[in-house]
């Protein structure tokens, strides 16, 4: 047989389809190329044997609300929203013990999804490694420009505050930004309201606001997610879409960020295991030497 | 000073009824899960009637009535094209100009959960919002506006049981008995507005087993809406 290449057939007319935990195209955009192989949330937690015994291990942090200094009345609506306010009260988050087996099962059912949401095991994963990594100080993982000053964060407050931690997707997930490990990281709300939605989104789709007309020749980005009202629509990077006149081994038929259009069990990328992701890289690396070392040869 | 000042008000298809469920739906799933991710204490909350749900993205609050019908909404979309002007008391009041004079008072009551500092002030951050007149539910802004700048937060809350159970499945992490107990407890409570529901014994175990340490927060937060533990139950 010869040479696989996206989208061809096999000899006996079924696809030929590279094994998991390898992506199943090549892509001649930097863009993407950058996106996965990105290092994924608490890589450096979680592939360590120290810090993730420590990570895995009962968590006990306090936090204390931020308090809310107004008096409100204490009639009709008002008093029905205090319990809502919780006037500073200290409460103590405890995260329990994992166990390798419980990380396993989780790492292996997760449903990564442009657009799609942290669930609640990859924040618990995410916090639990910003928390070792900071010596059990939440602490915010920053903006580009710098502009977060709010290093001490609390795990939850209950007041809507700018110093309230949340895990923000770093590619806009409004704009197809997936909910890999990869694409996290804590920030303030007050941070995470001056981004908004600036910012790029999936290096692979173009999100055009609802209602603008796709370039010509563009299809459809299909995610996971229900976006149809959401305030993008979104279409294939205008590269992969308008670029017929390259070889086809060359680029893919649809985009590699595309995650829809793979197996459930498919993982796009193998650096995206927070746990292994130390390992991947070292088994990448070389079997990249190991193709240099065999073109040579031949 | 706003894009909202000449709008007319428009009637949102919003199923009172359907989101009240919704809302307890998404209370109960919470409820089950606390025990094990007790950071998300206040993704979803539930006082006297007032349900607020934070993700990362923003904040909703909606009143219901003693039968649980919807009364008022009121959002916050952090990545809402509107941010520059939201900063102000009378852009928040503006999204309820056209409403009762009732709705008004209680929608400035429940700005206070919006505020956000600025400059030394703490103001309401408010995006879009909606309100309950003559059994419509009404708004500033048109169904498309009013999804666009918050409403999206309700999306699994509109949706019916089967669609929103495998959404929360997926994105709570929820294995087959905690689903299991999220769902009886829901379909118990829906009965009625002010029905109390009893979490037995062998389903406290089940949630105990999950996160031994945090379930005194499950308690709280169970009692909120009506849902008791066994032991407790109030004659």
């Amino acid at each position: 047989m010869g040479k696989a290449t996206d989208g061809a057939k096999g000899c006996r007319g079924s696809s030929v389809k590279p094994g998991d935990h390898k992506r199943k195209v090549k892509c001649p955009c930097n863009a993407f190329l950058n996106c996965s192989s990105r290092v994924p949330y608490g890589g450096s937690v979680w592939s360590d044997p120290v810090k993730k015994k420590d990570a895995m291990s009962i968590i006990t942090y306090g936090s204390t609300g931020a308090g809310q200094t107004r008096s409100y009345e204490g009639r009709g609506y008002y008093k029905k929203l205090h319990k809502l306010l919780d006037n500073g009260q200290t409460r103590t988050l405890i995260l329990h013990e994992l166990t390798d087996k419980y990380v396993k099962n989780h790492m292996e059912s997760l449903v990564l999804e442009n657009t799609g949401h942290y669930t609640n095991f990859q924040r618990s994963m995410i916090l639990r490694a910003n928390l070792v990594k900071n010596g059990l100080v939440l602490k915010s993982d920053g903006f580009p420009d710098g502009r977060d000053d709010f290093e001490r964060m609390m795990p939850y407050s209950g007041l809507y505050q700018g110093d309230e931690w949340n895990i923000d997707h770093v590619k806009i997930r409004a704009k197809g930004g997936c909910n890999r490990f990869c694409n996290a990281q804590i920030l303030s709300r007050q941070v995470n309201m001056d981004k908004g939605d600036q910012g790029q989104g999936c290096p692979c789709a173009d999100a055009r606001k609802q209602g603008e007309s796709p370039a010509p020749g563009q299809e459809e980005f299909e995610v996971g997610g229900n976006t149809e009202k959401t305030r993008y629509q979104l279409w294939q990077c205008t590269a992969l879409s308008n670029n017929q006149e390259k070889p086809a081994n060359k680029v893919p038929s649809y985009p590699p960020g595309m995650m829809k259009r793979y197996t459930k069990d498919c993982k796009i990328c193998d650096l995206d295991d927070p746990c292994n992701w130390s390992a991947a890289l070292q088994r990448n690396a070389k079997q990249s030497v190991m193709q240099k070392v065999e073109k040579i040869c031949k | 000073m706003s894009d909202l000042e000449n709008r007319e008000v428009s009637r949102l298809s919003v199923d009172s009824r359907g989101l009240w469920e919704g809302c307890i739906l998404a209370l109960c799933v919470h409820g089950v899960m606390l025990p094990e991710y007790p950071f998300t204490l206040y993704d979803h909350q539930w006082s006297g009637g007032i349900y607020v749900t934070e993700e990362s993205g923003g904040k909703a609050a909606l009143v219901f009535s003693e039968d649980g019908s919807l009364l008022l909404g009121m959002f916050c979309d952090l990545s809402s094209e509107r941010t520059g002007l939201v900063l102000t008391e009378q852009y928040a009041r503006s999204h309820y100009k056209e409403a009762p004079q009732e709705t008004q008072e209680m929608a400035q009551a429940l700005s206070v959960l919006f505020e956000q500092g600025k400059e030394g002030k703490r103001l309401p951050y408010v995006t879009t919002g909606l309100w309950q007149e003559n059994g419509l539910i009404c708004s500033r802004d048109d169904e498309a506006d009013w999804y666009a700048h918050g409403g999206w937060m309700l999306e699994f809350q509109t949706k019916p049981f089967e669609e929103a159970i495998d959404h929360y499945a997926a994105v709570c992490s929820m294995d087959t008995r905690r689903i299991e107990i999220a769902e009886r407890l829901y379909r118990e409570r829906i009965k009625s507005a002010q029905e109390q529901v009893i979490l037995t014994k062998e389903e406290i175990s089940a949630l105990r087993e999950s996160g031994p340490y945090n379930m005194g927060l499950c308690r709280e937060v169970f009692e909120q809406f009506g849902v008791l533990f066994e032991k407790e139950k109030k004659k």
